[in-house]
């Protein structure tokens, strides 16, 4: 694998499966996400804490948050 | 999925040489099978095939990952198998020819080879050597299944998750895109909500930490004691 970008370590939102209920964007504690034509939507990549929550409430799991398991020792992003 | 003509055999090579059922073939012999091969690219969450479908032959993964999943018929998604770039899958449907025994999804953006039933059969009876693995590779995986049969039924939930954190961690193909809370609860047969109670216990316990979006193990000694290994 290449170097994943940081792009990679942010909220995923699938934008066809978002029902664009809001739920994420009133409870994200850091107002990351924002409704942008009815759909949620990160629009403050920087302010995101990966706190999971968005992912939590989402009622239709259109919001996935990916995670990198590794040893303390030996972790990088670059796998 | 779209199909294109190999960029270029060598990578191709590079990967049968790995597996160890082709790894017995010669040099030559592999570049032979890497001549028939297709290649093939796949968007994120594309099918690349269905269980039941006409097998296309055995697949190589150049990179990204690449899920094996069964689905129960109300459309839950049980994982069987996370694989990464080198690996391959379809092994038994290449075998024996029959359909595919489970679903293989792209989990990112995968580029991958096929290397066709016929190919394969007819280089399994020309080389005793390649047969021989290929038995050794059945075994394997008949290993394989016998212990997840045993995950699943004799060992609780976070002994499942501790042994699925250390079997992540220790194979760095798995890396790629990171992984969802809600596939490893289809990989480990529970809910999202267990998985997330279950890492907040180990984090409790000091065996894992989160550092935003890693878990890092800490305590290597710590999480094989709660996978009971």
């Amino acid at each position: 694998m290449g170097c994943m970008d940081n792009s990679n370590w942010l909220p995923r939102i699938d934008q066809i499966a978002c029902t664009g209920c809001g739920e994420c964007v009133a409870l994200c504690p850091t107002d990351a996400l924002e409704q942008v034509s009815d759909k949620a939507q990160l629009t403050r990549p920087d302010a995101c804490t990966y706190c999971t929550v968005c992912e939590d409430v989402c009622p239709v799991s259109a919001i996935a948050l990916p995670f990198l398991i590794c040893f303390a020792d030996d972790c990088t992003d670059e796998r | 999925m779209t199909r294109t003509v190999l960029p270029d055999p060598d990578p191709l090579l590079e990967h049968l040489s790995k597996i160890p059922y082709l790894a017995p073939l010669t040099a030559e012999n592999q570049a032979a099978i890497a001549r028939q091969a297709l290649y093939y690219t796949f968007e994120p969450d594309e099918l690349i095939f269905l269980e039941g479908d006409l097998s296309r032959g055995l697949w190589i993964i150049e990179s990204g990952n690449v899920k094996i999943t069964k689905s129960s018929p109300e459309g839950d998604e049980f994982i069987l198998h996370l694989l990464g770039p080198g690996q391959s899958f379809n092994d038994v449907a290449a075998l024996d020819d029959g359909p595919t025994p489970a679903n293989a999804i792209a989990m990112s953006l995968v580029t991958a080879w096929t290397v066709p039933s016929a190919v394969l059969l007819d280089a399994l009876e020309r080389y005793p050597a390649m047969a021989r693995a290929a038995v050794r590779m059945l075994a394997g995986r008949v290993r394989m299944l016998n212990q997840q049969i045993e995950d699943l039924t004799l060992y609780p939930v976070i002994a499942r998750l501790a042994r699925f954190l250390l079997s992540q961690a220790e194979d760095p193909v798995l890396g790629g895109p990171g992984i969802t809370r809600a596939a490893i609860a289809a990989h480990l047969a529970t809910t999202p909500e267990t998985v997330s109670r279950m890492l907040a216990k180990l984090q409790e316990s000091g065996a894992v930490r989160f550092d935003r979006h890693r878990i890092l193990i800490v305590d290597h000694d710590l999480l094989r004691s709660i996978a009971v290994l």
